[in-house]
């Protein structure tokens, strides 16, 4: 576990504490300051920062593959693994040709980059970041310049090849689907980190509304404590409901709060809304297939949007709609 | 349809054609008016008696070696200069450039005129420097002098064209790589940078070489080649031209046209 820490006035404001495991991906909306943290850890941005923060841009053993992959196009593709290495050009070159094969691109070591396609580009640059034999990759929005069919496959390829060379890979990305395959990873909003964890604690329970919302989570709503049935559980009302749903221990009846839900866990069923707990009668603003999903809008008591995967029936079929207590994300207001 | 369409189609790829002809024949037309004027060393000059003015053998190698060392210094101050203009870019950094226009267009005989003035036996300049031994009027520093304030804006205006070319990431890159500034100038910047030093460096020499209206007043000897030939037009007549003419160009092109070939070849490579 490696721990950076990083504190930035220009050209944003930026305080981090981060730890390293594994993969670990840093998710930003665009501007947010992922890229200047990088460029700070590197030492290529003025900052400070640990660890290495006194170490010039080339003492720092750290890797990066910036976005475009930044391939030296006067040199062949070995030439440029070889780049960082040292000593005769023979032993150069051999180092250079192992490290390609381990990519699996040594075909192509007497090419120049302009030859490549992206995600060969990708792979040589990695091959060129690890010759180094760097403590820390760090990868800039990896999956930018891809389109989503490749996407998946080239990450995939390149998580498992950084893998293989047994150094922890930091990925600053504004691509929520790169946490699938995370160790850990972090949100940062308005210059703070959020949402740390390991991906699948921080999508079941988000700590907060805005890490909610930058995961995808699409309905939110507010209401008050009405009571407090136990330890982090509680009934809530609004103006024309009420809802029983889990949340953070320690608050009081009168407390208001913020829920929300996600599309696929809103549920549609024929019965009657007092038949269930946390079910609300419907009615349907929209109601429409889209590719494999029905999805759907409802209005009073609640706008929700929901979907699930088949075919749609009748909208009339269904008498109420189902918010399950167990998909309920709740925070204090 | 197609009976109406083909036609049409052929129409068009007839008049591109047309098009296409008519403006290459423009272009040969332009290129042939602008050498006519050189046929006159061909058709002007009496082969038959061939020979030197007195001086002549002596301009080619003042021209040759002291725009050598001009265009030396052109290149060891001009470059860094030109790479800090780039990168550094400050809201300073367009005043530089305008300031750098300033000795581009100033007239030659007047830039040469100011030089004199400023670095002549009157000048506060010229005083102290002749006290150190440097005397800056008619001398070969003098005429090294006048030919770098010729060439040198032209190399460095060309020269930060070159560097503006080259992606500052890559520059970057090769810190992160373990590479220290110097390095990364040497291992990425300057080779691509290359093709345009080298254009910067053809024209400097270009400008060196050729240069008369600064030469003229500042460093009228050592006689250069084109000073020489203003001389043996004075004093001889055109006679005495062409020969000196056509060394100077026997001399003064390889340099160019061995940079232009070069940067053929790299195109393809790259």
């Amino acid at each position: 576990m490696l721990r950076l820490r990083c504190h930035l006035q220009q050209p944003i404001r930026l305080d981090i504490e981060l730890e390293v495991d594994g993969l670990t991906i840093l998710l930003g909306r665009s501007g947010a300051g992922k890229s200047s943290f990088l460029r700070a850890v590197l030492g290529l941005l003025p900052g400070q920062v640990e660890p290495w923060g006194d170490l010039p841009v080339e003492q720092r053993p750290l890797g990066y593959l910036p976005q475009g992959y930044a391939l030296f196009p006067h040199l062949r593709v070995w030439q440029n693994v070889a780049f960082p290495l040292p000593g005769s050009r023979a032993q150069r070159r051999r180092k250079a040709l192992e490290l390609l094969d381990r990519v699996g691109l040594l075909r192509l070591a007497d090419q120049y980059p302009a030859q490549l396609s992206g995600g060969q580009k990708q792979r040589v640059a990695l091959a060129r970041a690890m010759a180094r034999k760097p403590r820390l990759l760090l990868l800039d929005e990896p999956t930018s310049a891809l389109d989503v069919q490749t996407r998946d496959e080239i990450v995939s390829a390149l998580v498992e090849e950084s893998q293989s060379f047994e150094v922890p890979l930091l990925v600053v990305s504004h691509d929520v689907g790169l946490c699938a395959r995370a160790d850990r990873m972090a949100i940062l909003l308005d210059g703070k980190l959020q949402g740390v964890g390991k991906p699948a604690a921080v999508f079941r329970e988000p700590p907060s509304v805005q890490v909610a919302q930058f995961l995808g989570v699409e309905n939110f709503f507010g209401g008050h404590i009405e009571s407090v049935v136990g330890e982090g559980d509680y009934w809530i009302v609004g103006p024309s409901w009420r809802l029983r749903a889990r949340g953070p221990r320690g608050l009081v009846a009168g407390n208001a709060v913020e829920l929300a839900i996600r599309s696929e866990h809103v549920r549609l069923t024929a019965e009657a809304p007092d038949a269930n707990e946390n079910a609300l009668a419907c009615t349907f603003a929209e109601y429409r297939e889209e590719t494999l999903w029905t999805r759907f809008v409802t209005v009073a008591p609640l706008p929700l949007e929901g979907r699930f995967l088949g075919i749609a029936k009748t909208p009339s079929t269904y008498r109420s709609v189902i918010l399950p207590r167990e998909n309920l994300l709740l925070w204090p207001a | 349809m197609d009976s109406t369409t083909t036609p049409l189609r052929v129409l068009r790829a007839g008049q591109g054609r047309w098009g296409a002809m008519a403006l290459g024949l423009l272009s040969l037309l332009i290129i042939a008016g602008l050498l006519a004027p050189f046929s006159e060393m061909f058709l002007a000059m009496n082969w038959q008696r061939l020979h030197f003015a007195p001086g002549d053998v002596h301009a080619i190698r003042v021209s040759l070696s002291y725009s050598a060392i001009a265009l030396s210094i052109c290149i060891l101050l001009g470059t860094p200069l030109a790479w800090w203009m780039t990168r550094r870019q400050s809201r300073w950094t367009p005043v530089l450039d305008g300031l750098l226009l300033v000795p581009l267009l100033t007239p030659p005989l007047a830039l040469g005129i100011l030089l004199a003035t400023f670095f002549g036996p009157y000048a506060a300049v010229g005083t102290l420097l002749s006290r150190w031994g440097l005397v800056l009027v008619n001398t070969a520093p003098a005429f090294v002098v006048a030919q770098v304030y010729a060439a040198m804006p032209y190399y460095i205006l060309s020269a930060r064209a070159a560097f503006g070319a080259v992606p500052k990431e890559l520059e970057e890159i090769s810190r992160t790589l373990g590479k220290t500034p110097w390095q990364s100038f040497w291992l990425v910047t300057l080779p691509l940078a290359r093709l345009g030093l080298a254009g910067a460096v053809a024209l400097a020499w270009v400008r060196a070489m050729g240069e008369f209206g600064v030469v003229l007043i500042v460093a009228y000897f050592p006689m250069g080649i084109p000073v020489q030939l203003y001389q043996n037009l004075q004093d001889i007549g055109l006679d005495a031209v062409y020969p000196l003419l056509w060394v100077f160009f026997l001399v003064a092109i390889p340099l160019p046209l061995w940079v232009g070939l070069r940067s053929r070849r790299q195109n393809r490579v790259l």
